[in-house]
């Protein structure tokens, strides 16, 4: 995880990325490449890729760039969860389409498991109460990678 | 001649004879050994001794690796000297009442006390413990084996088809490529890795698999699908140390020489003795006291 990019003249760089779920865990939900570069101006900016995805079959990025949920199978009374959903390894090749060479940029993948239950929930069923209605009880679990630099001055 | 029987057996039975035994013992020792000795705050007369000085010099250098100077080893008694008027200073105000450090410390000064009876087991001692908690000190099994993983969904008769060259020894890329929805990275086959190492990356359901199959003396097959969080693998185990037919008790045997599961189980064996020892004591001392709880829930 991590390191540096330099320029090969014009051409955009390629990810491979992979991630394999917890065997005692959650199945995955979707990979996600965050790119971070700094504009002309001196301003910085931030944009989410998604780059690969449980059931793509049923699954297309909308036109606004959002793509479906994969879907939620937390049983809020047993804290229990479907692994039915999701996928067990998600991988892909992925090339940067906005790709500028002279852009200082990083990118960081972030991997989004299926919805599992919060602490506060699995308190409320060990202990037998009832949570207030604005407690978040069910959350996709993440993993991040550290950042890969692209460097637009060659060394 | 009969009172005095009496009194030995109540001495050598009762836990809080054993107790204030021990507790004796050490504060002889340690008020023999002492170089500060016991004062009475209103005691003005502050000494010195060769002792002490010699003390300072031995602190210095194991902290420094090298003799302190004059002007130093002078630092060194001033600073002996104030703090002990301090100290006396602070008993004659009190200062020890309603602190709870020093409450803490005294607390574990007297729980130290009791632990002072317990040694460290004999090997028939040690034995039995193991004897009686078998399923905590038990070595953890080797296995050698190979998993093709075959997908999260399971076409019954794809799988017998293959299962039936598998177990002919027909073990081709093409016999796995007929059961295999879509590869998963993890190794396909593994040599000689405890459970512990496998269940890190195949999970809890696969090393009990494992064990049961081992224990039904099904190695050396195919074996029927097996669902795990991944989804379905067929297994085979070329080899185990955990034979089948390996009593409980070789395997308690095992876990008495090897060093780590002595240990432990030498360590759980101490501190259990320790806690007795505690609540012992407790019980016995809880008769000197009239112990009032308000109503409470």
């Amino acid at each position: 995880m991590g390191g540096e990019l330099y320029p090969k003249g014009d051409a955009a760089p390629q990810f491979l990325v992979r991630a394999t779920m917890d065997p005692e865990g959650a199945t995955l939900d979707r990979i996600q490449i965050i790119k971070g570069w700094i504009n002309e101006d001196g301003s910085t900016s931030e944009k989410i890729f998604n780059v690969v995805w449980a059931h793509p079959q049923s699954r297309e990025v909308q036109e606004n760039g959002i793509l479906p949920p994969v879907g939620n199978s937390v049983n809020l009374t047993t804290g229990q969860w479907d692994n039915a959903i999701g996928a067990p390894e998600l991988e892909t090749l992925w090339e940067d389409p906005n790709f500028n060479p002279r852009q200082s940029a990083f990118y960081y993948a972030r991997i989004l498991e299926i919805p599992t239950p919060t602490w506060p929930l699995y308190d409320a069923i060990k202990h037998n109460f009832e949570l207030p209605k604005d407690v978040v009880k069910v959350s996709q679990e993440r993993a991040y990678t550290s950042p890969i630099w692209y460097r637009p001055n060659t060394q | 001649m009969h009172y005095f029987s009496l009194l030995v057996t109540f001495v050598k039975n009762e836990p809080l004879t054993h107790f204030i035994f021990g507790a004796l013992l050490i504060y002889g020792y340690l008020s023999y050994f002492s170089t500060t000795p016991s004062v009475h705050p209103s005691d003005s007369k502050i000494t010195v001794s060769k002792p002490d000085i010699e003390n300072l010099k031995q602190s210095w250098i194991k902290q420094r690796h090298s003799p302190p100077t004059s002007a130093q080893l002078r630092g060194l008694i001033e600073t002996q000297i104030s703090d002990e008027i301090y100290y006396r200073e602070a008993l004659k105000l009190g200062l020890d009442r309603e602190d709870s450090v020093v409450r803490n410390r005294m607390i574990q000064k007297m729980k130290f006390l009791a632990d002072q009876s317990i040694n460290e087991p004999s090997d028939s001692q040690l034995k039995k413990w193991i004897e009686d908690t078998p399923t905590k000190y038990q070595q953890d099994a080797n296995f050698s084996f190979q998993q093709i993983y075959i997908g999260t969904t399971l076409n019954k008769q794809s799988m017998d088809a293959a299962l039936r060259k598998l177990n002919t020894g027909i073990v081709t890329e093409d016999v796995f490529r007929s059961v295999w929805q879509k590869p998963l990275s993890i190794p396909k086959n593994v040599n000689s890795k405890s459970t512990s190492d496998i269940r890190r990356i195949y999970g809890d359901t696969f090393v009990k698999e494992l064990i049961a199959q081992a224990n039904r003396g099904s190695s050396g097959a195919w074996s029927s699908p097996l669902k795990t969080a991944f989804g379905y693998h067929l297994i085979k185990i070329d080899q185990s140390s955990r034979n089948p037919l390996s009593s409980l008790k070789s395997s308690q045997e095992r876990a008495l020489i090897d060093p780590k599961t002595r240990k432990a189980a030498q360590n759980d064996w101490i501190s259990h003795k320790k806690q007795e020892a505690h609540q012992m004591a407790i019980q016995a001392l809880k008769k000197n006291y009239d112990i009032n709880i308000v109503d409470y829930e």
